[in-house]
């Protein structure tokens, strides 16, 4: 009742029926077009996809072959180590950011922000920079240590870990700041140590905020295109992961391998969103931390 | 035995407090900014001081001299925060329990155990295991004292305990509260500006204004005595007259708005600015009948009633003498035999020895 009438002062201000009912349907027709446009460009080539893949019997013929197959295993682990080491070393990071006061504290929040906004073909260089043979830390680490990172496995997940990691430690800071620091004062006077209470206090309470900044950083890696082709090349089962192989298949005119593969990254992306608003709804219908009378 | 002195600079105010405790409990009563708080999270070990000592019985908790700061994990120190900070994530039962099992280390059969013995005596044993979320106010925080009871303080802090709570349920807690106490006789001190939750629940109170402890001792006393102006008006003291204080003939005497006042002897100097404090309760109401002569050594004030007040449990009379207002009250039986009516006159008697008299405070304090 009272919502409708908010939502059409028109009509207290217009006599006729028919006055405030041409006046209130335009806009609305404008906002459903709208949509309705939008919507279209962004499903139908999505759509396009499995259009084409499904009937051709392109699925069924990626079972045998190999491009997809090492593609698919090397994006698997090549992602999951590359989560292994944001976690280990974002949340160290993060729980800085969130609980410390220090000289530079905005400085490094700004700087984890940058590789989410740089196009990533600049992180691909600034990568061969810095660890490539004529980057600054390439040679000694080539003659001192005999390490080549470019063009290897190792470059993948430095490629992907370079510009995936903010999202993981944004999440996990915003996760950190958002548990009232009593909870962990009070955990301290009860004479359990910092270490006990942030397993046993922290990081279940922040774990909603932890997994949706994983899923979500391990999404960026999966999708990592440009940086990985600049640092590491285009090498089947070494640095070619899944977008990589589907612009190699592309380029080799392999229409169906390049079907499949993008089919296969279309279910994964939505399965993430999906699981990672199933965290959130699961993290805002938890009690809540504040007291409720 | 707590023993606290310390001092700390916080961008509002600057705290330096110092007030001991012994199997006791003391108020921390003052406008919320003044320090109270920063002084229970110092006590607590979260905060650390810029300097002083802090004791424990006969152990030193913090002591800036020898470098002495205890974590708060050593200190043997209950702390209830004001929003009780029970894990949202763990049950009544597992809130208890966490200390046992994750500080001392209990295996889980006999923190559980312990626990629930706790949470029964506390009259919580139908919810074990519900989340705080599911608890009201109270409930949660009788969870919250018994988690910090669960591990054996030595002392027990509490900031605002009843300030998340509305109503009648503050009244009955602080009841409870009461209870829990003397029979635990932990001794605990509490934060507070409730004036009413101070009186009810201390035996001694320590009036905080400015990060500095003010004034400190047994409840009455500082109702009744409070050190000046401006303590009398956080107690709520009523009459509070400024005057200039007189040495003659033998005597004392204040010239004040309601008129030169002979108040027995006093050791105030000659020409002192003061303060006089005189409780509602102390001045007595004169029926026109009575012969003067009973209340001979007795300050006698004439005037008139502006206004009658009956809160319930008392009557307030407000009456005007020489255009100065005291107040006086009295009980509704007391009250209903005197006949007296706004704009009616009135003649007011108080015992020069029930006044209290405080030396006027200069701008520069």
């Amino acid at each position: 009742m009272s919502s409708e009438r908010l939502a059409t002062p028109a009509h207290t201000a217009t006599p006729t029926r028919r006055g405030w009912r041409t006046r209130e349907i335009t806009p609305q027709v404008f906002l459903w077009l709208a949509s309705a446009v939008l919507l279209a460009f962004l499903l139908i080539p999505l759509a396009a996809i499995f259009i084409r893949a499904i009937p051709s019997g392109a699925f069924g013929d990626a079972i045998g072959d190999p491009v997809i197959r090492e593609a698919l295993i090397l994006s698997l682990t090549t992602t999951t180590l590359t989560l292994g080491i944001m976690i280990v070393l974002g949340t160290p990071v993060a729980w800085l950011l969130a609980r410390y006061q220090f000289r530079g504290r905005e400085a490094l929040d700004t700087l984890l922000d940058l590789p989410m906004v740089l196009p990533p073909a600049v992180a691909g260089v600034a990568l061969l920079m810095a660890f490539g043979r004529r980057g600054i830390l390439g040679p000694t680490l080539s003659d001192t240590f005999g390490i080549e990172i470019p063009f290897t496995t190792l470059a993948v997940i430095l490629a992907q870990a370079f510009v995936a990691t903010p999202f993981y430690v944004k999440a996990a800071k915003a996760g950190f700041e958002s548990i009232d620091r009593d909870l962990e004062h009070v955990a301290s006077t009860l004479g359990v140590s910092r270490l006990q209470t942030f397993w046993s206090v922290t990081v279940p309470l922040a774990l909603p905020a932890l997994l949706g900044g994983a899923v979500m950083a391990w999404a960026r890696a999966l999708g990592e295109f440009g940086a990985t082709i600049m640092f590491a090349g285009n090498f089947m089962g070494r640095t070619q992961t899944m977008p990589l192989a589907i612009y190699g298949t592309m380029e080799a005119g392999r229409l169906n391998a390049a079907l499949v593969l993008s089919g296969i990254l279309i279910v994964v992306s939505f399965s993430v969103l999906i699981v990672f608003k199933a965290i959130a709804r699961y993290a805002t219908g938890q009690p809540s931390q504040a007291t409720r009378r | 035995m707590l023993t606290v002195a310390i001092e700390k600079q916080l961008p509002t105010v600057d705290v330096a407090v110092e007030f001991d405790l012994a199997g006791e409990v003391l108020a921390l009563f003052g406008p919320s900014g003044a320090g109270k708080s920063m002084t229970l999270k110092m006590i607590a070990g979260i905060e650390t001081p810029d300097r002083g000592t802090i004791r424990s019985g006969d152990r030193l908790l913090y002591d800036s001299s020898t470098g002495v700061n205890l974590p708060p994990q050593r200190r043997r120190v209950g702390y209830v925060p004001q929003q009780y900070a029970l894990f949202p994530h763990l049950t009544a039962l597992e809130n208890v329990a966490f200390p046992l099992r994750k500080g001392l280390r209990w295996p889980a059969q006999r923190a559980n155990q312990r626990a629930s013995e706790l949470l029964a005596s506390f009259g919580l044993a139908d919810l074990l295991d519900v989340h705080p979320g599911g608890l009201s106010g109270g409930q949660q925080q009788r969870v919250a004292l018994a988690r910090a009871l669960s591990s054996e303080p030595e002392i027990l802090l509490l900031d605002e305990p009843f300030a998340a709570l509305d109503g009648p349920i503050r009244v009955e807690l602080r009841n409870e509260l009461r209870t829990i106490q003397q029979r635990l006789r932990v001794p605990a001190v509490f934060v507070t500006h409730d004036l009413e939750e101070a009186a009810t629940l201390a035996n001694r109170i320590a009036v905080v204004l400015d990060g500095r402890v003010r004034q400190i001792g047994v409840t009455r006393d500082v109702l009744d005595r409070p050190v000046d102006r401006q303590v009398a008006e956080l107690v709520q003291a009523r009459n509070i007259v400024g005057g200039r204080l007189e040495q003659a003939e033998g005597a004392t005497f204040v010239a004040t708005a309601l008129g030169r006042l002979e108040v027995g002897k006093r050791a105030f100097a000659h020409g002192s600015a003061v303060e006089l404090i005189i409780r509602p309760e102390v001045i007595r109401i004169v029926r026109e009948n009575r012969p003067i002569d009973r209340l001979a050594r007795q300050i006698l004030l004439d005037g008139h009633v502006t206004q009658i007040i009956d809160h319930g449990t008392r009557v307030v009379i407000h009456a005007a003498i020489n255009g100065a207002a005291l107040e006086v009250s009295l009980s509704p039986s007391a009250a209903g035999r005197l006949d007296i009516e706004p704009g009616g006159p009135i003649r007011l008697a108080i015992a020069a020895s029930d006044i209290h008299i405080v030396p006027a405070l200069t701008p520069m304090s």
